[in-house]
């Protein structure tokens, strides 16, 4: 296995054990500069995990990353530079409720890239304003609906200029009615050339925008593929099984 | 707050009720509770004071307890001591305030080389929780005085203080670490994904978050610890207590002690009450 990649980001062999139950098992998975590659498969499938090990908010057992060229599991690595170029946003929003969102967005510039205030909040501020949130930088988050606290975490991730975007289920937490204009945003990231890893129960959006479909089962990777190949015709009874069941669910 | 009436329909219009007080212009249904309310504890109090003031010891208490010469003598001197008093608390809750913080967030922080600080830290809540505060004023205000270290000071404030610090401190420094373990640990992992430090993440998310949780719990350790004050008496010190103490023994009469309490009450009523106040206000908010 050589250290070099043409792959922007490059899981190879992964695996992590929690005790005795193995949650991911040797995931491989590559992913070019501007894909979308969503993540798919039933709960405890090992989802989260995944996307955690990317940013290191979980450790990994064995297997590497790398992340444009450079390895990213070791103990060398810096993971707070790292976290600045792979940036985050969580099903439960997780937006600091003592601050405003004018403050939850320059808090990462600010005290990590050590961005003057004047400019952390300029920038953010037009970030706000293209995600339609102007007007919302100076409530706190509990004064906003599920869909702008998202907006803002998702405004949050973005204000260290990240070159990876992780997105965990960041609408299953929200009524149906506010997931559109969340998946709006991921389609302007997308358009705008970000790459995005992304775990998601929207089958829909994932079958729209995605450049790859991955269907994780017992923390491995079944299958993947382009979205027409891997909903349309489905190679592994599992996955089957899976798209089956969501179908049913009235989710495709 | 008046009890519930059955006729009021909702617990809401209930309280502006008892809120505005305004028992003269309140519907019928809810001048009987509240005359209920006064009669009984009229009844009660009156019957409680009957029968202490009938007691055959009455008279010799009122005169051990309650003589008004005495309280005239004993007032100006005892409450030159609760100055001592009030000056103690300032100086130690100040210092609690800062070093049981230390000692929370030591024990909080991750990472195996804060091992050994995490189990000193462990080690110094146990102990002092563990022995009575009149021991350790005990132990540091007679005990290290009396090793007579080259430019240790003896003063028995000094000592009374710091025996105060690092008992109260193991109780304040718990509180601290409730208030950041009931953070969400989702908190936690949304700091660092933006790049914070561990440390980054404790100063700017974790607690300020953590510590407008406990100030009602805090509040009340220092309401206990107002009062504790009192025991540095035990070192000599001319605070409140050794005053009445000293005023007592002279003239064999007790009121000194009342004059005394009369003072810690006054300072510790208001800051209790403030407390459940905080408290009360806080659960109302926690729904939001
Ligand atoms: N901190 C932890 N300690 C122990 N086990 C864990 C921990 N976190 C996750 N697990 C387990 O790891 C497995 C994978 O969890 P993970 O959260 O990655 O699944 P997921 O695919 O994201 O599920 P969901 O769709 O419900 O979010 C589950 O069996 C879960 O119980
Ligand atoms: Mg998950």
């Amino acid at each position: 296995m050589t250290a070099t990649t043409d792959s922007f980001l490059d899981i190879r062999e992964l695996s992590k054990s929690y005790g005795d139950s193995l949650v991911l098992d040797r995931i491989n998975l590559q992913l070019n500069r501007g894909a979308v590659v969503c993540l798919i498969g039933s709960s405890g499938s090992g989802k989260s995990t995944l996307l955690r090990t990317v940013n290191r908010l979980e450790s990994v057992d064995s297997g590497m990353i790398f992340f444009d060229g450079q390895e990213i599991t070791g103990h060398h690595v810096d993971e707070n530079q790292l976290r600045k170029r792979i940036a985050m946003v969580f099903q439960s929003f997780n937006l600091f409720p003592h601050m405003t969102v004018l403050k939850n967005i320059t808090l990462g510039p600010r005290v990590v890239h050590g961005k003057p205030t004047e400019e952390a909040n300029q920038h953010a501020l037009e970030l706000l304003a293209r995600f339609g949130l102007e007007g919302k930088a100076h409530v706190r988050p509990d004064q906003l609906s599920g869909g702008q606290q998202q907006r803002v975490a998702i405004v949050r991730a973005l204000a260290s200029e990240p070159d990876l975007l992780l997105l965990d289920e960041i609408t299953s937490a929200l009524d149906p009615e506010l997931v559109g204009e969340v998946l709006n945003i991921i389609r302007e990231l997308k358009d705008s050339g970000m790459t995005i890893l992304m775990a998601t129960h929207e089958m829909g959006f994932a079958r729209e925008v995605s450049t790859k479909i991955c269907f994780l089962d017992q923390g491995s990777i079944l299958e993947e593929g382009p979205p027409e190949q891997l909903f349309g015709s489905p190679r592994q009874p599992r996955t089957q099984q899976f798209l089956q069941r969501i179908t049913e669910a009235g989710r495709l | 707050m008046t009890p519930a009436s059955p006729g009021t329909p909702t617990s809401q219009t209930r309280e502006t009720g008892a809120d505005t007080g305004a028992a003269s212009s309140a519907p019928p249904s809810q001048i009987r509770p509240a005359a209920i309310a006064s009669l009984s504890t009229a009844l009660v109090f009156g019957a409680i004071i009957l029968a202490v003031v009938n007691s055959s010891g009455w008279p010799a208490f009122k005169r051990q307890f309650l003589s008004q010469r005495a309280f005239e003598r004993a007032l100006p001197e005892v409450i030159r001591g609760f100055g001592l008093n009030v000056k103690m608390f300032l100086i130690a809750e100040v210092i609690i305030l800062v070093f049981a913080l230390v000692v929370a967030v030591v024990r909080a922080l991750p990472g195996p080389a804060l091992l050994p600080f995490r189990l000193l830290g462990t080690l110094y809540v146990d102990v002092f929780r563990g022995v009575p505060t009149i021991l350790v004023i005990y132990l540091l205000g007679l005990g290290v005085p009396s090793l007579k270290l080259q430019g240790v000071t003896s003063d028995p404030v000094f000592w009374g203080v710091a025996a105060l610090v690092l008992s109260y401190g193991a109780y304040v420094a718990e509180v601290y670490r409730s208030g950041i373990e009931s953070i969400h640990p989702s908190q936690r992992a949304a700091a660092r994904s933006i790049g914070l430090t561990s440390a980054q993440s404790m100063r700017y998310v974790i607690l300020p978050q953590a510590i407008r949780r406990v100030v009602p719990p805090l509040l009340n350790d220092f309401v206990s610890l107002q009062k504790d004050t009192a025991l540095v008496s035990i070192l000599g010190p001319m605070e409140a207590m050794r005053r009445a103490q000293i005023d007592a023994a002279g003239n064999f009469n007790y009121t000194a002690y009342l004059v005394s309490a009369s003072c810690f009450l006054l300072a510790t009523i208001p800051l209790a009450r403030f407390t459940d106040w905080l408290m009360r206000r806080q659960e109302r908010g926690a729904g939001r």
